[in-house]
């Protein structure tokens, strides 16, 4: 189903977009070996399932820029985290990651971790504990 | 190239596209195909 919005309803959708951006302030984004498809709404994995824990700013992300044009013309938000690069706390294979609240008992986006083709792109899947993890770049976009 | 005892640096970037208005919800937020 594709919907494309008037400037009206756009400003609607970005007022959404504003909504879902601020749930994660000061929460975690966190790079888990639990299969892709983490239910928000299920256990939020744990312990050593927990790759790399990156933590969001308190306010997770900035402003959105608008991209685009019809039909695709997009909102985009890009996150800012307290640190980009964080150490694994584990060893394992990425698959997923869930966005929780900072005291991680609340998911609010999960979504698939790969080489390519996934929410969230590495150069390996394959964590070591101790390595560096970098995340350089995170966004939420709406389509607008 | 990192030594054998250095963990090799993990390097990405991603995101959420959340679901197009009209779009069902619970599809994991997945832009049209």
């Amino acid at each position: 189903v594709t919907a494309h919005l008037n400037t009206g309803a756009s400003s609607a959708a970005r007022a959404g977009l504003d909504a879902y951006k601020a749930l994660p302030n000061s929460g975690h984004l966190m790079i888990c070996t639990t299969a892709a498809s983490v239910d928000p709404d299920g256990t939020i994995p744990s312990g050593a399932a927990i790759l790399a824990d990156f933590t969001f700013s308190a306010t997770a992300f900035g402003a959105d820029t608008t991209a685009g044009t019809f039909p695709a013309k997009t909102e985009t938000a890009t996150a800012s985290f307290a640190a980009a690069t964080v150490t694994a706390g584990n060893t394992g294979t990425a698959a997923s990651f869930v966005i929780t609240n900072g005291a991680k008992t609340v998911c609010y986006f999960s979504g698939s971790v790969g080489t390519s083709g996934a929410d969230i792109n590495l150069n390996s899947t394959a964590i070591s504990s101790g390595a560096n993890v970098t995340l350089s770049s995170f966004t939420m976009t709406q389509p607008a | 190239m990192p030594g054998k005892d250095a963990p090799q640096d993990i390097v990405g970037s991603g995101g959420i596209v959340l679901p197009r208005p009209g779009q069902p919800a619970g599809d994991g937020g997945k832009d049209d195909e």
